[in-house]
Protein backbone atom coordinates (compact mmCIF):
# COMPACT_ATOMS: atom_id res chain seq x y z
CA UNK A 1 0.00 0.00 0.00
CA UNK A 2 2.81 2.39 0.78
CA UNK A 3 4.37 1.99 -2.46
CA UNK A 4 0.96 2.86 -4.54
CA UNK A 5 1.33 5.48 -2.05
CA UNK A 6 4.52 7.02 -3.07
CA UNK A 7 3.65 6.49 -6.80
CA UNK A 8 0.64 8.34 -7.06
CA UNK A 9 2.23 11.08 -5.00
CA UNK A 10 4.54 11.15 -7.72
CA UNK A 11 2.43 11.25 -10.51
CA UNK A 12 0.21 13.86 -9.33
CA UNK A 13 1.00 17.70 -9.07
CA UNK A 14 -2.08 18.97 -7.68
CA UNK A 15 -2.75 18.70 -3.82
CA UNK A 16 -6.68 18.12 -3.80
CA UNK A 17 -6.66 15.26 -6.17
CA UNK A 18 -4.17 13.72 -4.40
CA UNK A 19 -6.57 13.22 -1.45
CA UNK A 20 -9.43 12.06 -2.92
CA UNK A 21 -7.08 9.02 -4.99
CA UNK A 22 -5.98 8.12 -1.62
CA UNK A 23 -9.57 8.31 -0.27
CA UNK A 24 -10.89 6.24 -2.80
CA UNK A 25 -8.21 3.23 -2.76
CA UNK A 26 -9.08 3.10 0.77
CA UNK A 27 -12.76 2.43 -0.33
CA UNK A 28 -11.63 0.38 -3.06
CA UNK A 29 -11.80 -2.81 -1.03
CA UNK A 30 -14.84 -2.04 0.94
CA UNK A 31 -17.17 -1.04 -1.20
CA UNK A 32 -19.80 -3.28 -3.33
CA UNK A 33 -18.70 -3.27 -6.95
CA UNK A 34 -21.47 -4.21 -9.48
CA UNK A 35 -20.49 -5.65 -12.49
CA UNK A 36 -22.44 -7.17 -15.52
CA UNK A 37 -22.95 -11.20 -15.77
CA UNK A 38 -19.98 -12.14 -17.56
CA UNK A 39 -17.68 -9.76 -15.62
CA UNK A 40 -18.74 -11.09 -12.42
CA UNK A 41 -17.91 -14.38 -13.31
CA UNK A 42 -14.48 -14.30 -14.52
CA UNK A 43 -14.24 -11.91 -11.28
CA UNK A 44 -15.83 -14.89 -9.24
CA UNK A 45 -12.84 -17.55 -10.85
CA UNK A 46 -10.24 -15.17 -9.90
CA UNK A 47 -11.37 -15.12 -6.67
CA UNK A 48 -11.98 -18.86 -6.39
CA UNK A 49 -8.39 -19.14 -7.38
CA UNK A 50 -7.61 -16.37 -5.43
CA UNK A 51 -8.43 -18.74 -2.47
CA UNK A 52 -6.73 -21.40 -2.94
CA UNK A 53 -4.33 -21.10 -0.51
CA UNK A 54 -6.15 -18.76 1.66
CA UNK A 55 -9.64 -17.49 2.80
CA UNK A 56 -12.90 -18.54 2.22
CA UNK A 57 -15.48 -17.55 -0.96
CA UNK A 58 -19.38 -16.90 -0.45
CA UNK A 59 -21.75 -16.41 -2.96
CA UNK A 60 -24.83 -15.57 -2.57
CA UNK A 61 -27.99 -15.75 -4.18
CA UNK A 62 -31.25 -13.34 -3.40
CA UNK A 63 -34.53 -12.32 -5.22
CA UNK A 64 -35.18 -8.97 -6.46
CA UNK A 65 -38.16 -7.20 -7.22
CA UNK A 66 -36.24 -4.02 -8.68
CA UNK A 67 -36.61 -1.64 -6.59
CA UNK A 68 -34.98 1.39 -6.11
CA UNK A 69 -36.43 3.34 -3.46
CA UNK A 70 -37.30 2.50 -0.29
CA UNK A 71 -40.79 1.14 0.12
CA UNK A 72 -43.08 4.03 1.59
CA UNK A 73 -44.88 3.46 4.79
CA UNK A 74 -48.10 4.61 3.62
CA UNK A 75 -48.96 2.09 0.68
CA UNK A 76 -49.85 3.39 -2.39
CA UNK A 77 -52.43 2.17 -4.73
CA UNK A 78 -50.29 2.16 -7.58
CA UNK A 79 -48.74 -1.34 -7.60
CA UNK A 80 -46.97 -2.45 -10.28
CA UNK A 81 -46.21 -5.92 -11.01
CA UNK A 82 -42.57 -6.58 -10.40
CA UNK A 83 -40.25 -7.92 -12.68
CA UNK A 84 -38.10 -10.14 -10.52
CA UNK A 85 -34.65 -10.88 -11.01
CA UNK A 86 -31.84 -12.47 -9.39
CA UNK A 87 -28.77 -10.61 -7.51
CA UNK A 88 -25.43 -12.83 -7.09
CA UNK A 89 -23.01 -11.27 -4.43
CA UNK A 90 -19.54 -13.29 -4.13
CA UNK A 91 -17.07 -12.30 -0.89
CA UNK A 92 -13.89 -12.61 -0.50
CA UNK A 93 -12.19 -11.37 2.64
CA UNK A 94 -13.27 -7.26 1.98
CA UNK A 95 -13.56 -7.66 -1.81
CA UNK A 96 -17.28 -7.78 -2.64
CA UNK A 97 -18.32 -8.05 -6.26
CA UNK A 98 -22.31 -8.64 -7.56
CA UNK A 99 -24.28 -8.94 -10.37
CA UNK A 100 -27.87 -8.87 -11.27
CA UNK A 101 -29.49 -11.46 -13.53
CA UNK A 102 -32.98 -11.00 -14.85
CA UNK A 103 -35.04 -13.85 -16.47
CA UNK A 104 -34.00 -13.04 -20.33
CA UNK A 105 -30.42 -13.79 -19.17
CA UNK A 106 -30.48 -16.08 -16.89
CA UNK A 107 -30.27 -19.46 -18.45
CA UNK A 108 -27.30 -18.14 -20.12
CA UNK A 109 -25.77 -17.13 -16.98
CA UNK A 110 -27.37 -20.30 -15.15
CA UNK A 111 -25.13 -22.69 -17.69
CA UNK A 112 -21.79 -20.63 -17.44
CA UNK A 113 -22.77 -20.35 -13.65
CA UNK A 114 -22.56 -23.63 -13.05
CA UNK A 115 -19.40 -24.79 -15.06
CA UNK A 116 -17.82 -21.98 -13.15
CA UNK A 117 -19.09 -23.74 -9.77
CA UNK A 118 -17.84 -27.05 -10.37
CA UNK A 119 -14.65 -26.65 -11.84
CA UNK A 120 -13.67 -24.03 -9.04
CA UNK A 121 -14.50 -25.96 -6.09
CA UNK A 122 -12.88 -29.47 -7.09
CA UNK A 123 -10.60 -29.72 -3.11
CA UNK A 124 -13.83 -31.74 -2.58
CA UNK A 125 -12.95 -35.29 -1.71
CA UNK A 126 -14.49 -37.65 -4.16
CA UNK A 127 -15.65 -41.25 -2.69
CA UNK A 128 -16.02 -44.41 -4.48
CA UNK A 129 -18.12 -46.22 -1.65
CA UNK A 130 -20.14 -48.35 -4.49
CA UNK A 131 -16.73 -49.99 -6.09
CA UNK A 132 -15.67 -50.61 -2.02
CA UNK A 133 -19.34 -52.23 -0.73
CA UNK A 134 -18.78 -54.30 -4.24
CA UNK A 135 -15.31 -55.44 -3.24
CA UNK A 136 -16.11 -55.83 0.78
CA UNK A 137 -18.81 -57.94 -0.69
CA UNK A 138 -17.39 -60.08 -2.41
CA UNK A 139 -14.36 -60.97 0.01
CA UNK A 140 -17.13 -61.82 2.41
CA UNK A 141 -18.60 -63.91 0.40
CA UNK A 142 -15.42 -65.52 -0.67
CA UNK B 1 -26.20 -23.72 14.24
CA UNK B 2 -28.50 -25.63 12.38
CA UNK B 3 -26.75 -28.32 10.49
CA UNK B 4 -28.93 -31.09 8.66
CA UNK B 5 -27.47 -34.15 8.01
CA UNK B 6 -28.97 -35.64 4.69
CA UNK B 7 -29.06 -33.57 1.83
CA UNK B 8 -32.92 -34.62 1.31
CA UNK B 9 -34.13 -33.02 4.08
CA UNK B 10 -32.15 -29.66 3.42
CA UNK B 11 -33.74 -29.42 0.42
CA UNK B 12 -37.29 -30.60 1.16
CA UNK B 13 -37.07 -27.66 4.44
CA UNK B 14 -35.49 -24.76 1.87
CA UNK B 15 -37.82 -25.44 -0.73
CA UNK B 16 -40.80 -24.92 2.39
CA UNK B 17 -39.22 -22.44 3.75
CA UNK B 18 -38.87 -20.11 0.41
CA UNK B 19 -42.67 -20.97 -0.71
CA UNK B 20 -43.39 -19.05 2.32
CA UNK B 21 -41.48 -16.26 2.18
CA UNK B 22 -39.57 -15.68 -1.52
CA UNK B 23 -38.43 -11.86 -0.88
CA UNK B 24 -36.85 -12.26 1.95
CA UNK B 25 -34.88 -15.76 2.23
CA UNK B 26 -31.52 -15.73 0.81
CA UNK B 27 -29.22 -18.67 -0.05
CA UNK B 28 -25.38 -18.90 0.58
CA UNK B 29 -22.32 -21.11 -0.33
CA UNK B 30 -19.34 -20.59 1.60
CA UNK B 31 -16.48 -22.38 -0.04
CA UNK B 32 -12.66 -23.24 1.38
CA UNK B 33 -10.02 -24.69 -0.91
CA UNK B 34 -7.52 -25.25 2.16
CA UNK B 35 -10.46 -27.01 4.46
CA UNK B 36 -11.53 -28.74 1.04
CA UNK B 37 -15.37 -28.05 2.64
CA UNK B 38 -18.30 -26.23 1.34
CA UNK B 39 -21.19 -25.15 3.57
CA UNK B 40 -24.63 -23.87 2.26
CA UNK B 41 -26.89 -21.67 4.28
CA UNK B 42 -30.55 -20.87 3.52
CA UNK B 43 -31.80 -18.10 6.18
CA UNK B 44 -35.17 -15.98 6.23
CA UNK B 45 -33.45 -14.27 8.68
CA UNK B 46 -35.63 -16.05 11.32
CA UNK B 47 -34.98 -19.90 10.80
CA UNK B 48 -31.37 -21.21 9.58
CA UNK B 49 -31.06 -23.97 7.35
CA UNK B 50 -27.37 -25.26 7.28
CA UNK B 51 -25.53 -28.09 5.31
CA UNK B 52 -21.99 -29.13 5.14
CA UNK B 53 -20.40 -31.16 2.45
CA UNK B 54 -17.09 -32.25 2.12
CA UNK B 55 -17.47 -34.85 -1.05
CA UNK B 56 -17.40 -34.04 -4.57
CA UNK B 57 -20.84 -35.88 -5.39
CA UNK B 58 -22.70 -33.56 -3.77
CA UNK B 59 -21.71 -30.85 -6.14
CA UNK B 60 -24.25 -32.19 -8.55
CA UNK B 61 -27.26 -31.99 -6.43
CA UNK B 62 -26.39 -28.55 -5.00
CA UNK B 63 -25.89 -27.02 -8.71
CA UNK B 64 -29.67 -28.68 -9.30
CA UNK B 65 -30.98 -27.10 -6.50
CA UNK B 66 -29.09 -23.83 -7.65
CA UNK B 67 -30.70 -24.43 -10.93
CA UNK B 68 -34.08 -24.83 -9.36
CA UNK B 69 -34.20 -21.55 -6.64
CA UNK B 70 -32.68 -19.09 -9.62
CA UNK B 71 -35.79 -20.25 -11.88
CA UNK B 72 -38.01 -20.01 -9.06
CA UNK B 73 -37.07 -16.33 -8.12
CA UNK B 74 -36.87 -15.31 -11.43
CA UNK B 75 -40.43 -16.35 -12.79
CA UNK B 76 -43.24 -14.06 -11.46
CA UNK B 77 -45.41 -17.11 -9.64
CA UNK B 78 -46.03 -16.68 -5.94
Amino acid sequence: FCQNFRLLSAQLSDCSDFRIIFLNRNLDRQTMVVLENSAFLTALTLMYQKARLQGSVRVTLKRYDGRKKPIPRVEQSNKEEPEYSCIFRATLGSKKISTIVTADLLSEFQTTFSSTIRSNMDGLKKQKKSKGKRKSKAMATQ
Amino acid sequence: MTFIKSWEDFEKAAEKLYLANPMKVRYTMKYRHIDGALVLKFTDDAVCLQYRTEVQQDLKKIDRFMTNLMRHMVSSDK
